[in-house]
């Protein structure tokens, strides 16, 4: 057997056009070399030959590290990976971990280091203290960690937030304790993103006259619309808003799943539109295309994701904004069949509570979803990344003529509204 | 809309409310030009000046079976074997 060693130089061309150590040994087994991959690997080292996979360091790689460490929650990985997609360069994970250790942008602090540890526990206690001045939301410690991260860059530890919400907000705390559980019902699968958009309404003060309805992807839990208005029982505005997300997305879901609220009829019919149009366009004809290809109806408990996203709306934001508009109702502040009553609420508190729900679908789409190993078919990650990711996409590509057909029927339902009396004095009394 | 605005600020409330204004702590209060506000609006309606204050229309609500048929019409479908005639439009 030849000594390897008169094979250097090509392997070393293998080797930086990029072939794999497994291909290499391959390649020698072929020629009569039979040699381990640990051999393989030692000879490498000794001919000092390395594979130059890292991304030359400039400004702007380094100014896209910062950005992204200090706004997300992302791992090295994840953040190579976002530039490779966002910026087309190719750092290597333990490239962008050298960076950022190189200009001292850690995760963590050395434990001996008490005074910037202390600085920080003081940082983050006034961070807490300001949110919770400044909203009606009630915030979590793991959304506040992801809120302060993805709003203003700061990097608090949870440990820190915790204890500054023991001694800031007890009573929150305690109201997210959570006591004797209902049993879970198991997820259900999905292949994708955009396989199924879970969508529904949310009335916990709607009778204030906030009314909300949104559309969640039931594989990465990304928030692909949300709505806070006066008519989420409108099938006119819940098509209107499907409409809007299919425009934003550039595609419709494989599966919509509802209730079967009068509200989501319209949705259905352009939901269905579009998914025989699809299906033409593959020459499939429409007699073979049925409603339940593209729509699942059930109730809305078995809904389960978007019933997990109320269940944090609730707690996050419209609970506490209940609280007061309940009081308001009991002192005689609000009454609910006088229109100046109305009217002075609804432009009091539609800003701030659209601005608080338009910040918890930023952080929610932002919060990294915990592994859970005991649960079948549990999709870990953050929404966004979960929901961009490049392989398993799932949408139906919308037919741009049909799509606009539909916005044109919207449209022009919309002018007859604002010029017909009969249709106004109709919208008033239904 | 825009009488609302004129009136916040016809009481000494130049800035958009805010949030804090109505929870103190754990406390949920109503600050007292929320009152001022509410009985300049009481006042205007009772009086029926203009400009008249309406609520925002809401979109049409019930045209649904309409155009539902019409939909399947242009698709040559039948309503219920579609299934997008829901049970209580049957």
């Amino acid at each position: 057997m030849s000594n390897i060693n008169d094979l250097k130089e090509q392997l070393q061309e293998m080797k930086e056009q990029g072939e794999t150590h497994a291909e290499i040994i391959s390649w020698l087994h072929s020629n009569g070399h039979s040699i381990s991959e640990r051999t393989l690997k030692r000879r490498f080292q000794e001919w000092g030959l390395k594979r130059n996979t890292t991304e030359p360091v400039t400004d702007h790689l380094l100014n896209r590290v910062q950005d992204i460490f200090q706004h997300s929650l992302l791992s090295d990985v994840e953040i190579a990976k976002k530039i490779a997609d966002e910026d087309g360069l190719n750092p290597t994970p333990n490239q962008i971990k050298e960076l950022r250790l190189q200009h001292k942008i850690s995760r963590r602090v050395k434990k001996h280091d008490n005074n910037v540890s202390a600085q920080r526990t003081t940082g983050t206690r006034q961070h807490v203290q300001e949110l919770l001045n400044s909203h009606g939301r009630s915030y979590g410690s793991r959304w506040i960690v992801t809120h302060l991260r993805r709003k203003h860059g700061y990097q608090a530890r949870l440990a820190d937030v915790q204890q500054a919400l023991r001694e800031l907000d007890p009573e929150g705390v305690a109201s997210r304790t959570p006591g004797l559980r209902r049993p879970r019902q198991e997820n259900y699968i999905t292949a994708g993103p955009d396989e199924i958009w879970s969508c529904d309404g949310h009335d916990k003060i709607a009778r204030f006259g906030f009314q909300i309805y949104a559309g969640i992807d039931a594989y990465s839990r990304k928030i692909v619309w949300f709505y806070c208005g006066n008519a989420n029982r409108s099938s006119f505005s819940i098509l209107r808003q499907y409409l809007t997300a299919v425009r934003a997305h550039n595609a419709c879901p494989c599966f919509l799943r509802t209730d079967k609220g009068v509200e989501t009829v319209l949705m259905a019919a352009a939901h269905y539109a579009f998914y025989l149009e699809a299906a033409a366009a593959e020459g499939i004809p429409p007699e073979e295309v049925k409603f339940e290809d593209c729509y699942i109806f059930g109730s809305s408990p078995q809904n389960v994701r978007i019933e997990r996203l109320w269940l944090q709306v609730r707690e996050e934001v419209t609970s506490r904004w209940g609280d007061l508009f309940t009081l308001m109702e009991k002192t005689g502040i609000y009454q609910d069949w006088l229109i100046a009553d109305r009217i002075i609420l609804l432009f009091t508190f539609m800003p701030l509570i659209r601005k608080e729900l338009a910040e918890f679908v930023l952080d929610k789409n932002e919060y990294p979803i915990r592994p859970q190993k005991n649960r079948a078919y549990h999709v870990a990650g953050v929404p966004n990344n979960l929901y961009n990711q490049e392989h398993d996409q799932h949408g139906v590509e919308v037919i741009p003529e049909v799509l606009i057909e539909w916005e044109a029927y919207v449209d022009s339902f919309g002018a007859l509204l604002t010029r017909s009396p009969l249709l106004i004095w109709l919208t008033n009394t239904f | 809309m825009q009488w609302c605005e004129q009136a916040l600020i016809s009481i000494g409330h130049p800035n958009q409310p805010a949030a804090s204004e109505f929870f103190q702590g754990n406390l949920e209060v109503v600050p007292v030009w929320y009152h001022t506000l509410l009985n300049l609006a009481r006042t205007h309606v009772n009086s029926s000046a203009v400009p008249l204050l309406e609520e925002a229309p809401r979109p049409f609500v019930n045209f649904r079976k309409e155009l539902i048929l019409q939909i399947c019409q242009e698709y040559g479908l039948d309503p219920v074997q579609s299934g997008l005639m829901l049970d209580e439009e049957q």
